[in-house]
């Protein structure tokens, strides 16, 4: 949510904080916040008036401008659509600062343009960084002065971005809301927004049909005013409206969007004399019913819509967008004020069914009190005679059907017990009656009613948090937990571990595969189990669908993606591993027709792949758990002319083992010590981008070592060499020494061309032996 | 760092060992492990510098900085032995050994949390990845109608009665129930759940629909927040090798109340890097005091017990502790990953 700090200065007048501060109180107090952005106007931006708009002679999409600038006239190249003689626009001369598409800011300097000098532009909103509408010239209202600078009349903010919790965005999602919390943080008094106080006149000839009691509509005040004159807000107004990033339309519309950013409250116009008739209800929509939005969409209505209705004819889309045929424009007269109160689910539902959202179903959705709708709409009605000069005929209302304030007991030694920390009875009082709460503790257990729209207070935990909040976490002393017991691991846990440390003593690496069984995967040839697959209903992707019922085929898929580093020759990274949990139909614990079980598969390949290392790798298992070798799970191997075994063109054996059942069989106790090693290991990040090897042999003298060649080849090469691997070794017959090395080429940004491995490696080649006399063997 | 020779290097060493030899117990060698082996210790930096130097004399510093940590570390493990200590494993002494694999780099930070844990009194415990909305849901005051119910990317398997649908767990919190309320514990007692935990989002080099969760949950008649920065100060001075502060900010979980997000000082600087954004502080993730609905519903009588959890992304603290950018990578088993660990 955007905050304005001149905003918040006006309901806040004795803040003294600056922005910065005031967004790491709130951090610290409340809710995350940071800057988003500025508002500052160049003061050589001036309101200029258009005293007549020719055709550019050279272009036909340009236009003259020639206006009044308060100091005299200039000729101004324009290609805005929208400009019109006798408008009242921002004009920035050369010199002034304006800000470009992509939000970045640029100095203006005088231009020629198709052959007419242009000193200076007028602009956009977006140009001066009001919003992002870029659709036309801003065309201000007309009684701002000609000549004078316009940050006078939109002056200089900062906008903080504050991020809400869902737990107090129905009192916070407003500028109100925050100058509250502000007060209750820093101990500054709020100037709370004047609405009007009338008693409002009967409409004898309308009738509202919202029931008292209705589970949506929770309160609905619908106010007839007359005497409208719709035109443009005054320049107040709009800088309220474009501190928060909201565009002007017209005063109506500004009106209800200012009260909405002020007080969190939603309010909608219509035209009055546009609606159908003077019956006014709030109902779930029938079948066949449709409503067309603002935005022109027109939606078809379930019973999952909850309409405003007029004559029983859909007339809203309620709490979410109101209707195109009511809309109000210039020619409206008459206004029907709505200033309801709905029910959060039910907007939810509505807003998502029809796939639309706004500023007012955002605020909806989070249960704004129902005590807001009688205050947002004096509110509305005050400036609404203020800014259109409307005067209220009467008013339809089903006010809320108010319980009496509840009041929660507390026992003021129960924040200190939370914290333990010492917070004295006095911090207690002070804390709540900071948070507008009142307090009686004339007994031992206090009784504290909260203000009406802080409806998450409804028990003492409640209290306690908002105590220990102002008395601030950090205040808080941690202490040192007991080291006097210890705690403990699972057996089964523990087997694992055991096992873990024995694969790896073993030469297994880890892997750790996703829980879905991705439907890509090559067959394997190695027949599936009989088990019946779980479905995920909302899949990541649809082939991952399935959730696996064998880690088999992912890790198999898992030696797939790694075949150039497994296969590499001399490697002694010929084994893997995993561990994971299984799902299908059945049932084994906790969720019924559900059966998950722990399972643990490794894959031999290469030279590794053999019956006599995979039996080796079993009993091995089968000794550490008191098990026999051919208890332990079952040895299979990937046929080579398997779709993976094609693929993969290696040797795979794999061994399937099911760790719950071998834990089970399990005999004696599992020697499993825990083990923590602090950091020592820093990640070293890799190309992802595939490596390519070229082997070199090379016949060399004894006096020329491994590493003086080695360090010639990653010189040479520099960061295109990923690795230099030595892969061969041997005397000739002749006496002298060869060696092969294997260099893999790879660079971070991008796969390697076969011509540029092919040059580097040339390069490479020549550079040896120009450093150490070394030549290719024949 | 500034650029030392080989000299200066064994200057290093020889320094390092002579004040060994004057520990005389095992805090101290404690205090000498994290000055000369710890995270922001001499030797790590040192070796983190390597990649800086020029070329010509990387590969010379490279090899005597590595046999430097090589003798240090032995004679560490030998003075550890000496005094009893839990011998902490201080370097990876390299790939040279003949064929030894790797663990994961989640199994080995879900290693250092059980030392951490169970050091601290701490008992594991662990529950299924598919659930049931009653157990992520109903349990942990999240009702149907519930915004956090909605916003969560829940990925829901089909079956199951439509009032309790099935689902991948979305936090290990689910655990909390099932191990209390199920096994019958009554206060005080102290848990821990590492974990896998799912929501259906996009993955990116922050996000990912698979992750891992570490949650912890203590109840007794007085345990209080200052416990809980306690534990956290703890758990993450040692998972990181290096004293750690904790500060925690408001927030709102449905499960706890206070609730709170935890930041930690930056392990990486004391005055400003590119990992915590210039603050100085890290964020680690939220927790709070367990709500006395979730008590209730563990069969806990919440006017007489209270206690703190949490519920923290296990990637992350791999993350930070291994200076890994892309969480993605945890999943791809990439074998130039995992071989790094
Ligand atoms: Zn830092």
């Amino acid at each position: 949510m955007h905050i304005s700090y001149n905003w918040l200065k006006e309901l806040l007048p004795d803040l003294t904080q600056s922005p910065t501060e005031i967004a790491e109180v709130l951090t610290m107090g409340l809710f995350e916040t940071e800057i988003a952005t500025t508002i500052a106007i160049d003061p050589l931006t001036t309101v200029a008036k258009i005293k007549k708009v020719e055709p550019h002679p050279n272009a036909d999409r340009l236009r003259l401008a020639t206006i009044d600038t308060g100091a005299g006239e200039e000729t101004i190249v324009c290609g805005a659509p929208n400009i019109a003689e006798g408008q009242l626009v921002p004009f920035s001369p050369p010199g002034a600062t304006v800000r470009d598409e992509d939000g970045s800011n640029f100095k203006l300097k005088a231009v020629t343009i198709r052959g007419v000098d242009s000193p200076g532009m007028l602009n956009s909103p977006r140009e001066l960084g009001l919003g992002d509408w870029h659709g036309g010239i801003y065309v201000l209202p007309d009684d701002v002065p000609v000549g004078s600078r316009l940050n006078e009349h939109i002056p200089d903010d900062v906008v903080l971005e504050v991020e809400l919790t869902p737990n107090r965005a129905h009192d916070c999602y407003s500028h109100r809301g925050i100058a509250r919390e502000l007060s209750a943080l820093l101990g500054v008094d709020v100037v709370e927004p004047a609405g009007t106080s009338e008693q409002y006149a009967d409409l004898p000839q309308w009738q509202l049909e919202v029931p008292a009691d209705d589970h949506d509509t929770r309160a609905y005040f619908g106010t007839l005013l007359e005497g409208v004159t719709v035109g443009s807000s005054p320049m107040w107004l709009q800088a309220r409206l474009w501190s928060v990033g909201a565009r002007p339309i017209n005063n109506v519309v500004d009106v209800t969007n200012l009260v909405m950013f002020e007080m969190g409250g939603p309010t909608h116009a219509f035209d009055a004399d546009k609606l159908p008739g003077q019956t006014i209800n709030s109902r779930r929509a029938k079948k066949g019913e449709t409503v067309t939005t603002l935005d022109g969409q027109t939606h078809k209505l379930t019973d999952e819509s909850l309409v405003i209705t007029s004559n029983d004819e859909p007339v809203a889309l309620a709490g979410v967008m109101g209707g195109a045929t009511t809309e109000v424009d210039e020619t409206s007269s008459r206004l029907f004020l709505e200033v309801a109160n709905f029910y959060p689910y039910t907007v939810y539902r509505s807003s998502l069914v029809h796939g639309l959202m706004s500023e007012g179903s955002q605020r909806w959705v989070k249960d704004v009190p129902t005590t807001l709708a009688g205050e947002a709409s004096d509110r509305t009605i005050a400036l609404l005679s203020e800014v259109t000069g409307a005067n209220v005929i009467g008013q339809i209302a089903q006010p809320a059907t108010q319980a009496g304030p509840t009041s929660i007991s507390l026992d003021p030694e129960r924040p200190a017990n939370v914290a333990g920390l010492a917070v004295t009875r006095e911090q207690v009082k002070d804390t709540l009656l900071r948070q507008r709460c009142q307090v009686d503790d004339s007994t031992d257990t206090w009784q504290i009613t909260p203000p009406a729209d802080r409806i998450d207070l409804t028990g003492q935990h409640d209290l306690v948090e908002d105590v220990l909040r102002l008395v601030g976490y950090n205040t808080i002393e941690p202490v040192a937990p007991s080291r006097e017991k210890l705690g403990t691991i699972p057996s089964d846990v523990q087997w694992r571990e055991v096992i873990r440390n024995l694969l790896r003593d073993d030469g297994f690496t880890e892997a750790v595969n996703v829980s879905f069984e991705d439907s890509r995967i090559p067959d394997s040839g190695i027949e599936a189990s009989e088990v019946e697959a779980l479905v995920v209903e909302n899949p990541a992707a649809p082939e991952l669908a399935g959730l696996r019922t064998s880690i088999e085929p992912t890790l198999l898929n898992t030696v797939l993606g790694n075949r150039a580093e497994l296969s590499k020759k001399g490697t002694t990274e010929q084994a893997l591993f995993e561990f994971g949990k299984v799902f299908s139909s059945g049932d084994n614990g906790s969720v019924a027709g559900v059966r998950e079980q722990e399972q643990l598969v490794c894959v031999l390949v290469g030279s590794r792949a053999t019956v006599s290392e995979g039996q080796a790798v079993l009993a091995r298992i089968g000794e550490a758990m008191g098990v026999a070798a051919e208890q332990v799970g079952t040895l299979r191997e990937v046929p080579r002319d398997s779709g993976l075994g094609k693929k993969a063109r290696l040797p795979i054996q794999t061994v399937v083992i099911d760790f719950d059942a071998l834990v089970a069989t399990a005999s004696g106790e599992p020697d499993y010590r825990t083990s923590h090693a602090p950091a020592e290991v820093t990640y070293e990040p890799f190309s992802k981008y595939p490596a390519v090897y070229r082997d070199v042999s090379l016949v060399v003298s004894d006096t020329v070592t491994i590493e003086q060649m080695q360090e010639s080849i990653t010189r040479t090469g520099g960061e295109l060499v990923a690795d230099v691997d030595l892969f061969d070794e041997y005397a000739d017959t002749d006496g002298r020494q060869s060696y092969g090395f294997r260099i893999a080429y790879q660079a971070a940004d991008r796969t390697l061309t076969g011509k540029e491995v092919a040059k580097i490696h040339n390069q490479i080649v020549q550079q040896l032996h120009h450093d150490l006399g070394v030549d290719l063997r024949e | 760092m500034t650029a030392l020779t080989v000299d200066q290097l064994a200057q290093i060493k020889s320094d390092a060992l002579a004040s060994l030899k004057k520990v005389a117990d095992a805090a101290g060698l404690e205090e000498w492990r994290v000055e000369y082996m710890g995270r922001k210790g001499v030797i790590p930096q040192l070796l983190r510098g390597i990649k800086d130097l020029p070329e010509t004399t990387r590969a010379a510093m490279g090899t005597a900085a590595n046999e430097t940590r090589s003798e240090l570390t032995a004679a560490y493990e030998q003075a550890a032995t000496q005094f009893g200590a839990v011998t902490q494993r201080v370097s990876g002494t390299g790939k040279q050994e003949a064929v030894v694999g790797h663990l994961h780099a989640i199994t080995e930070t879900i290693r250092s949390i059980q030392t951490i844990m169970t050091g601290i009194g701490f008992t594991m415990v662990e529950g299924p990845l598919l659930e049931d909305t009653q157990h992520d849901f109903d349990n942990l005051n999240i009702g149907p109608e519930h915004p956090a119910r909605a916003e969560t990317d829940t990925f829901y398997v089909s079956g199951g009665p439509p009032e309790n649908r099935r689902v991948l767990r979305t936090s290990t919190s689910s655990v909390q129930v099932r191990a209390v309320q199920e096994l019958k514990r009554q206060p005080p007692f102290k848990i821990f759940s590492p974990g896998r935990t799912f929501r259906n989002e996009k993955v990116d080099a922050r996000h990912h629909h698979t992750f891992h969760q570490l949650e912890l949950l203590s109840v007794g008649e007085d345990v209080t927040v200052a416990d809980f920065k306690g534990v956290i100060e703890t758990l993450f001075s040692e998972l990181f090798g290096t004293d750690v502060k904790a500060r925690l900010r408001p927030h709102y979980f449905p499960f706890t109340e206070p609730s709170f997000e935890a930041d930690l000082t930056c392990i990486f600087c004391d005055d400003g890097c590119r990992v915590c954004k210039g603050t100085g502080w890290i964020e680690i993730g939220g927790a709070g005091m367990v709500h006395p609905l979730v008590l209730e519903k563990m069969d806990i009588d919440p006017q007489r017990y209270q206690g703190f959890a949490l519920g923290y992304g296990i990637e992350r603290m791999a993350m930070l502790k291994y200076g890994i950018d892309d969480v993605r990578l945890f999943l791809d088993n990439d074998m130039r990953f995992l071989r790094q660990f």
